[in-house]
């Protein structure tokens, strides 16, 4: 069979076929590249598990789909917060670590500022926005998770389309896709006074505002894209290898984040990341090896959202999903009862009071807890993606690990090099991960820019 | 040599409750529940009797661990020192502790309701002769609400029972008994379903006098610590307030989850939430739906029967074997329960949402890798279902179920009511079809893992077999905060 990459959750059917192929085209391009740097790795000459289904060999018709899923709320968030309460604050709080940890600003060419500020801690492919009426009660909250790399897309196809998109969405007549493009290039400033560029001049800026409000439509945080589900993917299929007792052994997957620590495959400290390189790990890992891809579409969808948490005000009617919840892009029932989630794409909901119920979502609690927050809400959603698998004829490929990670009181994991030592209050968080034959240096803090580049003086 | 961890800090196991830290095991107990007008009185007696010594420490319980709890009472009662019975525990409810002029602001909003019946989240059931949820309560509805909740466990239930008489007496007339049960062990450590109860309790990491508090460890467990094989170590602050709790890394420890009420935090220490619910079990019911189900399905499954499929829906077989093991090997708690779900990303014989899996995923590529810990405490009431029995005991037999947490929101509520109750948490394949409460009016469905198909079997709606009797959010305190619930200005 001929494989096409289709859009996230087969949106914009509309969108003519020539943009429909360079988007297939942009996904097998990422495939192709990550497969490539992969390939080129030492290694025992096994069989890479993640297949380029676009290839010659294809795939075969017998595949069996398993959805991969994670919560929605930022895990990193609920570590570190002093308690749950803060952590529904800090979950919303708007600004710039996305890019780096010592950002400050972003500048245009002419050194003046420029409102970048997105969901910095909303980093588990899932965006949330909450609207409130004159009053200031809690009316509706809006849940995304379509990765900004598809609206970039669509924007340098179509500018108008995504133009009219965000006028709808937001209910503001004079947005033009001038206002949604950098009108020079923009820089991220850290706090030592480097620079690094984001976004070049005349490209879709998709850290633009009029997403950071109630009119959402896609995903902002920095790591929150299709490519870097696709590179995370790709990255976790090789086995690692790692040496205990003076033997090679194969590192088991039963620690997500120690497998992410040594693969460096994506954030460590999220939820979503882990459970993404673990699941793709277990085909090498299984007593019966698999060899996988990711289900067409590629993307990162909502799964679900926990609707029975939701009371109603005292004497009103009990709730169904359908009541409170809108799928206003994407496909699947938003509830979670059954398997009916195993089917859901869904890439934007609406979460509101049921219809002229007479009491507004802010009424509602959480349980026992009165719903003041959309992070509570985010709290009741499961996200998930799919992959195909099926049989494979070898074992995996073997390779060593590529990274380690160390620890503090902070109970944030620092990614090092494995020849690299932990900084000041840091230990080492896998020893197992590191070469018994090595001599450690000591590490560097990265600075890192969108899609991984690293951040040059100016 | 026994590997001691970074950080590791020594518990306070004489200010601890035996209870929280250790457990009575299978002595037989007595638990009773009471309130009454004068609440301070209540807290007069606990102080008293702590003071007295009569609450048992987890140092003074500390020789029985690894023992037989029943046999080592049997000794230790000859012996008359702190290891004899009866052994003593007891937790008390945010208004006895407000009543009692002690910091009460506590973190936790499950704590703080009123009743059990505030949250309809358990999905416990309406009475079946129809009424309120909470008409068929036996102890936590409005009538008889839970303000102090003792556990008594001795070489009798009749001894144990004398206890909570010495109590009901001390505390005067204006304290009322809302609720008594005996609970006496089932033979083989059974719950009235027919299988092994108490497997897979979490260890404690921590030290008494510098060695680790669970003797046993496994020594080449650098990811993972762990005590008997398959026995996870947990830092005790996700079982006591006052001390470093799980973080990302299972071997380094967390910061010390703290109150934001200085006062309530200092009170707190060495403290533990405590999950009250008295759960009445329909055997009857259960085999007979088994027994159905397994007719239904056999045309798929061959090897179907009542016992087959029930141990589907617990994910070990009565004597306590994981379905993951080798059929017929024969099963040590302590030695042979060391498994996990990452050899198969999908079930690993074992369905997802058998019961084991859904309170406990282990670690599997397809399950939840959160994974909340509690210390389960429970014990069976009521005499043993025998085969052509006419009517259950006149107060039904069941389990009451009592679990010790750091966080009732975060670790009961997650594995009890996001999980348990919840068809697609934490990994799928539907219902906990042992214990999982769907709520009211609604079916519940589980996954029997196969070839070709995976089988579904439904529960509908009013093909139940427990229900809920009863329950309270309470706290356990130290025994130091217990001495001081009669001196208020001291507890400050």
């Amino acid at each position: 069979m001929v494989w096409t990459y289709s859009t996230p959750g087969h949106v914009d059917d509309d969108l003519p076929d020539k943009v429909k192929s360079a988007w297939h085209v942009k996904i097998q391009e990422i495939v192709r590249g990550r497969l490539a740097e992969i390939g080129r790795m030492k290694s025992d000459g096994g069989i890479i598990p993640f297949i380029d289904p676009t290839a010659e060999a294809g795939v075969p018709d017998a595949r069996e789909p398993l959805p991969v899923r994670w919560p929605g709320f930022p895990a990193q968030v609920a570590l570190t917060a002093p308690n749950p309460q803060q952590a529904l604050i800090d979950a919303e709080h708007k600004g710039l670590t996305d890019l780096h940890p010592s950002a400050t600003d972003v500048v245009d060419e002419s050194g003046a500022s420029v409102d970048c500020r997105v969901r910095h801690r909303q980093d588990e492919y899932l965006e949330w926005e909450a609207e409130h009426d004159a009053d200031g009660r809690l009316v509706a909250v809006t849940f995304v998770a379509e990765g900004y790399d598809y609206w970039s897309f669509l924007f340098e196809k179509d500018p108008e389309r995504v133009a009219k998109a965000f006028r709808d969405s937001t209910g503001d007549p004079s947005i033009t896709p001038d206002d949604l493009e950098a009108r020079g290039d923009l820089f991220v400033v850290l706090a030592d006074g480097r620079q690094g560029l984001i976004v070049k001049k005349g490209k879709y800026n998709p850290r633009h505002q009029f997403n950071q409000g109630p009119g959402i439509l896609h995903l902002s945080h920095d790591a929150n894209s299709l490519g870097a589900e696709l590179r995370l993917a790709i990255d976790s299929c090789l086995g690692r290898e790692v040496m205990l007792d003076g033997k090679l052994v194969l590192l088991d997957g039963s620690d997500p984040k120690r497998l992410m620590c040594c693969s460096e495959g994506g954030a460590v400290n999220r939820s979503s990341d882990p459970i993404i390189g673990a699941a793709a790990y277990a085909a090498v890992t299984a007593r019966e090896p698999s060899l996988f891809t990711l289900t067409d579409p590629v993307g990162l969808y909502i799964r679900s959202f926990n609707h029975e948490a939701l009371r109603p005000p005292p004497g009103s009617d009990p709730i169904s999903s359908q009541d409170v919840c809108d799928v206003e892009r994407g496909t699947g029932l938003p509830d979670n009862v059954g398997k009916n989630g195993d089917e859901s794409r869904i890439l934007r909901l609406r979460v509101s009071a049921p219809e002229g119920a007479g009491y507004v979502l802010g009424e509602m609690t959480v349980g026992p807890v009165p719903l003041t927050s959309g992070a509570q809400l985010a709290q009741l959603v499961d996200m998930q993606l799919f992959v195909d698998i099926w049989p494979s004829p070898g074992p995996a490929r073997r390779v060593a690990c590529t990274g380690a990670c160390c620890i503090g009181e902070a109970q944030i994991l620092v990614p090092v090099k494995p020849t690299q030592t932990c900084g000041p209050g840091l230990v080492d968080a896998f020893p197992e991960l590191r070469p018994e034959q090595a001599t450690p240096v000591p590490s560097a803090p990265k600075a890192m820019g969108r899609g991984g580049r690293r951040i040059r003086d100016l | 040599m026994t590997t001691i961890l970074p950080g590791e800090p020594e518990l306070e196991v004489d200010d601890i409750q035996a209870h929280v830290l250790i457990g009575f095991g299978s002595t037989e107990q007595a638990i009773g529940a009471f309130t009454g007008d004068d609440l301070p009185a209540l807290g007069a007696v606990l102080a008293d009797w702590a003071a007295r010594g009569r609450f048992r420490s987890a140092r003074d319980l500390m020789p029985r661990k690894g023992l037989n709890a029943r046999r080592f009472l049997a000794g230790a009662d000859i012996r008359h020192d702190r290891t004899s019975g009866p052994w003593l525990a007891a937790a008390v409810s945010k208004r006895l502790l407000a009543a009692c002029g002690v910091p009460h602001q506590f973190d936790d909003l499950w704590f703080s309701a009123e009743s059990m019946l505030e949250v309809p989240e358990l999905g416990d059931r309406l009475p079946a002769g129809g009424g309120q949820l909470g008409d068929d309560w036996e102890v936590g509805n409005g009538e008889r609400p839970v303000d102090v909740l003792l556990v008594v466990g001795a070489a009798r239930a009749s001894a144990a029972d004398e206890i909570l008489d010495w109590f009901l007496a001390a505390a005067g007339p204006t304290a009322r008994e809302v609720y008594r049960e005996e609970l006496l062990p089932i033979e083989g450590s059974l719950e009235h379903f027919g299988f092994r109860d108490g497997i897979s309790q979490p260890g404690v990491l921590g030290l008494v006098g510098g060695e680790p508090f669970e003797a046993f460890r496994q020594e080449d467990a650098t990811t993972f610590p762990e005590g008997l094989p398959g026995q996870d170590l947990i830092w005790p602050g996700e079982f006591l307030f006052g001390y470093p709790s799980q973080g990302p890394v299972p071997r380094v420890r967390a910061p010390i989850r703290r109150l934001a009420d200085a006062d309530t935090d200092a009170i707190a220490r060495n403290g533990s939430y405590l999950v009250f619910r008295r759960l009445l079990q329909n055997v009857a019911a259960f085999r007979a739906f088994c027994d159905a189900k397994a007719a239904e399905i056999r045309h798929l499954h061959p090897e179907a029967d009542g016992d087959w499929l029930a141990t589907r829906f617990v994910g070990r077989t009565t004597a306590g074997g994981p379905l993951v093991s080798e059929p017929g090997a024969p099963f040590d708690p302590d030695a042979s329960n060391d498994f996990r779900f990452d050899g198969d990303p999908m079930t690993s014989g074992c369905p997802l949402a058998a019961h084991i899996r859904k309170v406990n995923p282990r670690r599997g590529p397809s399950d939840q890798q959160i994974n909340p810990r509690i210390i389960r405490r429970g014990a069976p009431f009521g005499r043993q279902h025998e085969p052509g029995e006419m009517a259950p005991p006149g107060r039904g037999r069941g389990l009451v179920f009592l679990s010790y947490q750091r966080s009732i929101d975060q670790q009961f509520n997650t594995v009890i009511v996001r999980w348990m109750n919840d068809p697609s948490n934490p990994s799928g394949g539907g219902h906990d079809m042992l214990m999982g409460q769907p709520g009211r009016g609604e079916s519940r469905h589980f996954t029997v893992p196969g070839e070709p198909d995976d089988t579904e079997v439904v529960a509908g709606p009013s093909e139940a077999w427990v229900h809920t009797t009863g329950g309270a959010f309470l706290f356990a305190p130290s025994i130091s905060t217990l001495t001081r619930l009669g001196n208020p200005t001291e507890a400050r």
